[in-house]
C-alpha cells in the first residue's frame, strides 16, 4: 500500500518521461483528444450556452420573433408556491417527490449497496448467485421490471389478493394504488428501493475486491471483528470510490427519479422536476420554462456538490494500492 | 502456499452472516418470482390471463414466443426490425463514445501538453456539474441540424468525459512505460504505440465498457423515443406496444416478447460477470 506519490524521473532519449507522463509532442495528444473535445464543445458548451439563452427568450405571437424576457423565471418560481385554490403548485410537488427520490437512492439504497457489497466480498453462502440476481433489473429493459411490478400491485393483482385474504383491505372494491394520489408516489418510491438494492453495489464490489487480502489476513489474525473491518479497513481503503459515488449522487439531487414513465406516466401528482423537463420536449411543451427550470436547478447543485466533494477530498486520505 | 477455500466463522459473525443471507435471499426471491411471474403467463392465452388468478399455471400452455417475431409491430417495424434497430443503436451508441474516451484518456494520462489541466477540468466539471435543462437545447440542436430520425446522430454518439475517462486514466497511468520505450526503439511512432502496444493493454477493459455500454443502449428507450421514434428499438417497442393498446393489450404475448428482449443482455452479463467485477473500479475525483 503507498500512501505517497512515489517521484521516478527516467530520460531515454529525446523521450523525457516524468511521473510516467511523456513530455513533448503535444500535436499527438490533441489528436487523441479532439473527438472528445469537440463534442464536449457541441454538444455540451455549445447545448448549455444555448440552454441559458432559451430560458431568457420567447416568441412575440405578433412578429413571431425572439424577444429577450424574465417570464419563464417568473413562471418557474410562482410553480413552486400554492395555487389560488390552495393547492400545491406543480413545481413544488415535483421537487418534494424528486427529493423524496433522492433520500431513497442516495441514503438508503447506495447505503444498503455498500453493505451488502460487503457480505458478497466475504463471499456468504451462495455469493455468486445473490451477485448475480440482484444486479438482473439492471440488466431489462425499464419496462420489464415495470410491468411487472404494475402487475403485482394491479387491483386484480396478487397483491391486492393477499391483502383481501388477510382482512387488511376491506372489499368490495379493489383498490387502484398506482391510479390513486394517495398512495401512486408510495409505490414508486417502493418500486426504486425494490429495484435499487443491487445498482451500485458492482462498483463498492469492486473496489472491495481490490483490497489487498494481506491487510484482511493481517487484521483477521489480530482477531479483527467482521464490523470492524468493514468500518475500519474496508471503507477506509475503499473511500475514494465511495466519494466519487457520493459527488456524482449530489451532482444529481435535483435531477433524481424513478421509473415515472412506466409505472405512472407523470399522473397522480408523481412528476419529478427531471421528468417535468423531459415530458415538456417529449409532448413540445415550452422549452423556455424547461431550460430556466434546469438553470435553476443547476445553481442550486453547484454549491452543494462542491461542497460534499470537498468534504469529501478532507475526511478521505489520498490510497492507492 | 494454497489458501483454504473453507472459511471458519465466529459464533456473533454467523449470525450476522445469517441475517444478511436472509435479507439477500428475500429479495433475490422476489426477483425471481417477478421473472417465474412472466414466464409463466406467457404461456397463457390473453383471455385466460384476464379471467384466472395470474399465479396458476396455464390450463392450455400457448406458445406466444413465435407470434412475437409475426404480430408483434410498432410504428409499422416488425419485431425483427426493431430487433436490428436495437442492434445498431446499441453498437453506435457504445462503440464511438468508448474510442474517443480510450484516446482522450490515454493522451490526458500519459502526454503532457497545454491544455492538460483544462481537459482535466473538463471532464470534472462534467462529472459534478449537472445540467438539467439543457436537454431541451440539445433536442432543439438535433431537430435543427435535422438529425431527428436522421443518421446525423451518429456525431452525437461521441464521448470522452465522464466516470469511464476516470477508470481509462487510471488505467493507462499503470501501465508500464518501458513497453512503448521498446517499441521506439523497434522504430515504432505515437501512433503505433497506442494502437497496437497500448490499446491491446486495454482490451479486457474495453471489452467490459463496451458491454455495459451495449446492455445500456439496448435497455434505452428515451433515446429513441426523443430522436429516433421512426426506427424503433425494442425497448421503446415495448413501452410503444403497451401505451398504445392499454387495456386491450395481449399480455402474455407482450410478457414473451419481454422475455425474448431480455435474452442478449442476461446473456451477456452471465457469460462475462467476473471480467466485469475485475475490471469495473470507480477511481477518486482528485485528478
Amino acid at each position: 500500500m503507498i500512501l505517497s506519490k512515489p517521484l521516478f524521473r527516467k530520460r531515454t532519449g529525446a523521450i523525457r518521461i516524468e511521473n510516467g507522463i511523456k513530455h513533448g509532442n503535444p500535436v499527438f495528444a490533441w489528436i487523441l483528444i479532439l473527438p472528445a473535445f469537440l463534442t464536449w464543445l457541441v454538444f455540451w458548451l455549445y447545448v448549455n450556452y444555448r440552454s441559458i439563452i432559451l430560458s431568457f427568450q420567447t416568441t412575440d405571437p405578433i412578429t413571431n420573433e425572439y424577444v429577450w424576457t424574465l417570464q419563464h423565471y417568473k413562471w418557474v418560481v410562482e410553480s413552486f408556491f400554492e395555487t389560488s385554490s390552495g393547492s400545491s403548485g406543480l413545481l413544488a410537488i415535483c421537487l418534494r417527490n424528486t427529493l423524496t427520490y433522492f433520500f431513497t437512492n442516495y441514503f438508503i439504497i447506495q447505503t444498503c449497496n455498500v453493505i451488502l457489497a460487503y457480505f458478497l466480498y466475504k463471499k456468504i453462502a451462495g455469493y455468486r448467485a445473490f451477485r448475480f440476481l440482484l444486479y438482473l433489473p439492471n440488466l431489462l429493459a425499464g419496462a420489464t421490471m415495470a410491468t411487472i411490478y404494475k402487475q403485482l400491485v394491479a387491483y386484480n393483482g396478487p397483491i391486492v389478493d393477499l391483502f383481501m385474504n388477510l382482512g387488511w383491505i376491506e372489499g368490495p372494491i379493489r383498490p387502484q394504488w398506482l391510479a390513486d394520489e394517495r398512495y401512486a408516489m408510495t409505490l414508486s418510491v417502493i418500486y426504486s428501493l425494490w429495484l435499487g438494492v443491487g445498482g451500485t453495489m458492482i462498483y463498492s464490489l469492486g473496489a472491495m475486491s481490490r483490497v489487498p487480502h494481506e491487510v484482511i489476513e493481517a487484521a483477521q489474525l489480530d482477531g479483527i471483528t467482521p464490523f470492524k473491518e468493514f468500518v475500519f479497513i474496508i471503507i477506509p481503503l475503499i473511500s475514494q470510490t465511495l466519494i466519487t459515488l457520493y459527488v456524482l449522487g449530489v451532482a444529481g439531487f435535483l435531477s433524481a427519479g424513478g421509473a415515472t414513465l412506466f409505472l405512472t406516466a407523470g399522473n397522480y401528482n408523481t412528476q419529478t422536476l427531471s421528468f417535468w423537463i423531459w415530458w415538456q420536449i417529449y409532448t413540445g411543451g415550452s422549452t423556455g420554462t424547461s431550460s430556466a427550470l434546469g438553470i435553476c436547478m443547476t445553481l442550486v447543485t453547484l454549491p452543494v456538490t462542491l461542497l460534499v466533494r470537498w468534504i469529501g477530498n478532507k475526511i478521505t486520505p489520498e490510497v492507492t494500492f | 502456499m494454497a489458501r483454504s477455500n473453507k472459511i471458519k466463522r465466529t459464533k456473533g459473525e454467523k449470525i450476522l452472516f445469517t441475517i444478511a443471507f436472509i435479507i439477500l435471499a428475500i429479495f433475490s426471491a422476489t426477483y425471481l418470482v417477478a421473472f417465474f411471474f412472466v414466464i409463466m403467463n406467457s404461456f397463457k392465452g390473453s383471455i385466460e390471463y384476464l379471467i384466472t388468478s395470474r399465479f396458476q399455471f396455464p390450463k392450455e400452455w400457448r406458445w406466444n414466443y413465435s407470434r412475437v417475431f409475426t404480430e408483434f409491430e410498432v410504428n409499422g417495424s416488425g419485431y425483427f426490425r426493431m430487433c436490428f434497430h436495437s442492434i445498431w443503436f446499441s453498437l453506435t451508441g457504445s462503440i464511438p463514445a468508448l474510442l474517443s474516451t480510450a484516446a482522450c484518456s490515454y493522451a490526458y494520462a500519459r502526454y503532457k501538453f497545454p491544455g492538460r489541466k483544462i481537459i482535466f477540468l473538463i471532464n470534472l466539471i462534467m462529472l459534478t456539474l449537472s445540467l438539467p435543462g439543457s436537454q431541451v437545447a440539445y433536442y432543439k440542436l438535433f431537430c435543427d441540424l435535422g438529425w431527428k430520425n436522421n443518421i446525423g446522430y451518429l456525431w452525437g454518439c461521441f464521448g470522452g468525459f465522464g466516470g469511464q475517462f476516470i477508470i481509462l486514466a487510471g488505467f493507462w497511468k499503470g501501465i508500464d512505460w518501458a513497453y512503448a520505450e521498446a517499441a521506439y526503439i523497434d522504430g515504432g511512432n505515437e501512433w503505433t504505440i497506442f494502437t497496437k502496444v497500448m490499446l491491446p493493454q486495454a482490451v479486457s477493459m474495453l471489452g467490459v465498457f463496451f458491454l455495459l455500454g451495449f446492455i445500456n443502449s439496448w435497455n434505452n428507450h428515451e433515446f429513441t423515443m426523443l430522436y429516433m421514434p421512426k426506427y424503433p428499438s425494442i425497448a421503446f417497442g415495448l413501452y410503444e406496444y403497451q401505451a398504445k393498446t392499454g387495456r386491450s393489450m395481449d399480455t402474455p404475448l407482450y410478457f414473451a416478447g419481454l422475455v425474448v428482449t431480455s435474452i442478449p443482455s442476461l446473456t451477456l452479463y452471465v457469460l462475462f460477470q467476473d471480467t466485469i467485477l475485475r475490471t469495473v473500479n470507480v477511481g477518486g475525483l482528485k485528478g
